[in-house]
């Protein structure tokens, strides 16, 4: 510097020089910081609404999120009771099915009942028809029975007339010899 | 976007995405109809502050789907105020309702702080000394200061002056009726872009640029040979790009409490940022509490601790893990840190450690005015009546000392006043290796202060008080005397003077000393410092030095400069004409013989200019002393 004729030759005043211009630049850059620091401030103030505004979106989305979540669960359980009511549907139509099947075998079975009825009518006719018959024979064998069992009291009087008879006593040696001798029941 | 109504809306928002209002003025661009209506829709911009509506209709002949040309094409124009907003354009449909066809998000950006200058002119140079007016307004407060700036001058102005035009531009404003301003005094020299600087009702700061250029010479303040046009010689602010490894975390953290007994401005503050940043990397977590001037934390670049009053610590001091301090490390057995030390040993059951850095009792005597001895004679009424929170109690002291799980001191010769069998651990000073580090001279800005081609520079920084006094005065005294040998010698001196210690010798050694004051940023000093060619501390073996270990010598040693030293503390370790230049006594002429033989024998300074670094690499390390620290802390008794 001191080559230069520009600058003062004095010391101090060199010195100065250089205090003053370092003063200069202290206060460009004081002045480069007070620009910046409200800008700053500015951006903080700003970012803080930007994270305020965010939050609150944040919060609606969240809200948002769940009530999709609910709608979700909701769907999800609607679709499960949907699934359930297909199958309960799908069941019952098979019952329904099984059932028009069993419709058709019972009426079937009715139509043969009712066929087997008509048999069984008939055979029960004939059955009574015979029964009356076999009734009416059963009356006479009882007429006849009963003529018979007369006939018979009338015999086993007669056996009892006979066996209590001096004659049937006299002879009951003889019956028992018979039986000695004979092996034969009387 | 589309509506969804009976009526199928179209519209396209144009204008720079996103959306963005600078100074407070939406413009918004876009078009919009409503398919086969051969009429364009009225459109609004709706916010939760406001609606804007049309501004202006434009023909638009390239969107598709009109049934004729329409004018489509929309501005919409006005101010909203600052925030961010939820955006709906909206049109409305020809049933009347008013349906969104498109919503972006807008940022609305404060209306700024402005000026204008309207005399002398409103551009280009002004040279002459004459008064400048104009009008200055910040939309949502009254300025309450205003100045001028250019080059190094600032003048302050007048306000409140009337202005008739202003109220239309800025209706929002209540005050702009009365934004003008005229400066208060003429322009003084300087030279520079003029620049507006107000203070706001709210305490904030705004500025507003100009296109005036302001170039006045000279007046009667500044010398016509001044050139505020030269080049400004800058010093040097680099960090240094060699930094130590990063510390081994501990794998056994500890809660540490530093008490100091001043503010964190202090030189003793600086050792103890330096170890607690260090415990801090390791993964301990650190808390330094100082007695008054809290603020002064600021002082130091990103520290890594939490710094508080010793009133607050005295309510309890919890760390991050919730509990409280294992280890206080009281720095100096100081009335304040005592008694504070002692409060949270009985409520935390912390283990206490007493660091010891200076002859307290030396200062104290010192301070007082009063010899040691007398002092150790006086009842312990007339002690406590005499010994300031500040200084430490000869009695007290003692006590605390006794009453100490264990001692640190600064230097193994203190280890005279710890209790036997107390542990104690020697814990050297260094310097911030992130400033302080081997730097050359700057020699361009060294010109500006040389007042020949043999002209040396010394530097000395530290206050001047009662106990350093009588060996900076012998400092002084050997500038003198090497100018007057025919030696031309700058001092460069930074602190604060607390007593009056050059008497007569001022004014004759005045025009050899650059004083620059208090440098309240520490790390400012070693561009300043690297001006030096020698580093000078004063001072001789003595109950003051013997004890204590100047904390500006790791940062001589690491600047690389040769340190001329007396024997004493530091000095009685160093070997004479490999590390350093050992004076028996480093006083007046002891300095001057010195300073003058490094000047002389070029290669004796390169050599203590080389033993100076080695020595500092080997022995000041602040990551090395912290560990050896928490070794020390670790293994203490429980």
């Amino acid at each position: 510097m001191k080559s230069d004729p520009a600058v003062p030759a004095d010391q101090v005043n060199l010195l100065r020089q250089q205090l003053i211009l370092a003063q200069v630049r202290i206060m460009e850059l004081e002045d480069g910081r007070d620009e910046l620091q409200p800008r700053l401030a500015g951006l903080e103030k700003l970012l803080t609404a930007a994270q305020d505004l965010t939050d609150l979106k944040l919060q609606e989305a969240a809200h948002l999120e769940k009530v999709r979540a609910d709608l979700q669960t909701q769907y999800e359980h609607l679709r499960h009771m949907q699934h359930v009511t297909n199958e309960a549907l799908n069941a019952s139509r098979a019952e329904v099915a099984a059932h028009s099947l069993g419709k058709v075998a019972l009426l079937s079975e009715v139509e043969n009942l009712h066929t087997l009825t008509r048999q069984l009518a008939d055979t029960t006719r004939q059955q009574l028809e015979r029964i009356s018959s076999l009734e009416t024979a059963h009356r006479a064998a009882l007429a006849e029975s009963a003529t018979r069992q007369e006939r018979i009291a009338q015999l086993d009087a007669e056996q009892r007339a006979m066996k209590s008879s001096r004659s049937w006593r006299w002879t009951a040696w003889l019956r028992s010899l018979e039986r000695v001798l004979g092996g034969r029941k009387p | 976007m589309n509506g969804t109504s009976a009526y199928r809306l179209r519209g396209e928002i144009e204008g720079p995405r996103p959306l963005r209002a600078r100074d407070g003025l939406v413009v918004v661009t876009g078009w919009c109809l409503v398919e086969g209506d051969a009429v364009s829709p009225p459109v609004r911009l709706a916010t939760t502050a406001g609606n804007l509506a049309l501004y202006r209709r434009i023909k638009r002949p390239d969107v598709p789907g009109q049934p004729a040309l329409t004018e489509c094409g929309f501005v919409i124009e006005g101010r909203l105020p600052p925030g961010v907003y939820v955006a709906c354009f909206q049109a409305q449909l020809p049933d009347g309702r008013w349906e969104p066809f498109n919503t972006l998000s807008l940022v609305v950006d404060a209306r700024p702080f402005a000026a204008g200058i309207e005399s002398p002119s409103t551009t280009g140079k002004v040279s002459r000394r004459v008064h400048v007016e104009g009008w200055a307004i910040a939309p949502a407060q009254p300025t309450r200061e205003l100045t001028l700036r250019y080059g190094h001058q600032e003048i302050p102005c007048d306000l409140d002056r009337p202005r008739a035009d202003m109220p239309a531009a800025y209706p929002e404003a209540p005050h702009a009726g009365r934004s003008g301003f005229k400066s208060r005094v003429i322009l003084s020299a300087g030279r520079g872009p003029l620049r507006l600087k107000a203070k706001l009702a709210d305490g904030s700061v705004a500025l507003a640029r100009t296109s005036l250029e302001i170039d006045v010479p000279t007046d009667e303040h500044h010398d016509a040979r001044i050139d505020f046009g030269a080049t400004r010689i800058p010093l040097a602010a680099t960090r240094n790009a060699a930094l130590p490894a990063p510390t081994v975390k501990t794998d056994r953290p500890l809660n540490v409490l530093f008490i100091l007994p001043g503010s964190f401005a202090s030189n003793s503050a600086l050792h103890v940022a330096a170890l607690a940043n260090e415990l801090s990397r390791a993964g301990h977590d650190c808390a330094v509490a100082v007695a008054h001037d809290p603020e002064t934390l600021g002082h130091h670049v990103a520290p890594l601790f939490r710094g508080l009053l010793h009133r607050e610590a005295a309510s309890g001091v919890t760390f991050a893990n919730g509990r409280g301090p294992q280890v206080v490390h009281a720095w100096t057995t100081r009335e304040n840190v005592r008694v504070l030390a002692e409060k949270l040993r009985a409520d935390h059951g912390a283990q206490v450690v007493v660091h010891l850095e200076d002859n307290e009792q030396e200062i104290l005597a010192l301070s007082l005015g009063r010899p040691a001895g007398e002092l150790e004679k006086m009842s312990a009424a007339e002690l406590d009546r005499l010994v300031p929170p500040d200084l430490s109690h000869p009695r007290h002291g003692r006590d605390f000392l006794a009453r100490a799980d264990a001692v640190t001191v600064i230097t193994d010769k203190l280890r005279e006043l710890v209790p036997a069998g107390r542990p104690c651990h020697t814990v050297w000073p260094a310097a911030d290796a992130r400033y302080f580090f081997a730097r050359t001279r700057p020699d361009d800005f060294r010109q500006t202060l040389d007042p020949g081609p043999d002209a040396s520079v010394l530097f000395y920084h530290g206050n001047v008080h009662a106990a350093n006094a009588a060996e900076v005065r012998e400092l002084y005294a050997a500038v003198l005397q090497l100018n007057r040998n025919g030696l031309p010698v700058t001092l460069i001196r930074t602190g604060l003077d607390q007593v009056d210690f050059l008497g007569a010798l001022a004014e004759e050694v005045a025009p050899h000393v650059l004083s620059l004051g208090q440098i309240l940023h520490h790390h400012h000093l070693p561009p300043l410092m690297a001006l030096a060619d020698i580093f000078v501390q004063p001072g001789a073996s003595d109950a003051f030095n013997d004890y204590r270990f100047p904390s500006k010598l790791p940062e001589f040693f690491t600047l690389g400069r040769p340190v001329v030293l007396p024997r004493t503390n530091l000095g009685s370790q160093l070997r004479h004409g490999i590390d350093a230049y050992v004076l028996e006594r480093a006083d007046n002429a002891g300095i001057a013989a010195a300073v003058t033989e490094l000047r002389r024998d070029r290669a004796l300074h390169a050599r203590l200019s080389q033993g100076a670094l080695a020595f500092a690499e080997k022995h000041f390390s602040w990551p090395r002393s912290a560990e050896a620290l928490a070794k020390f802390y670790a293994a203490l008794p429980a």
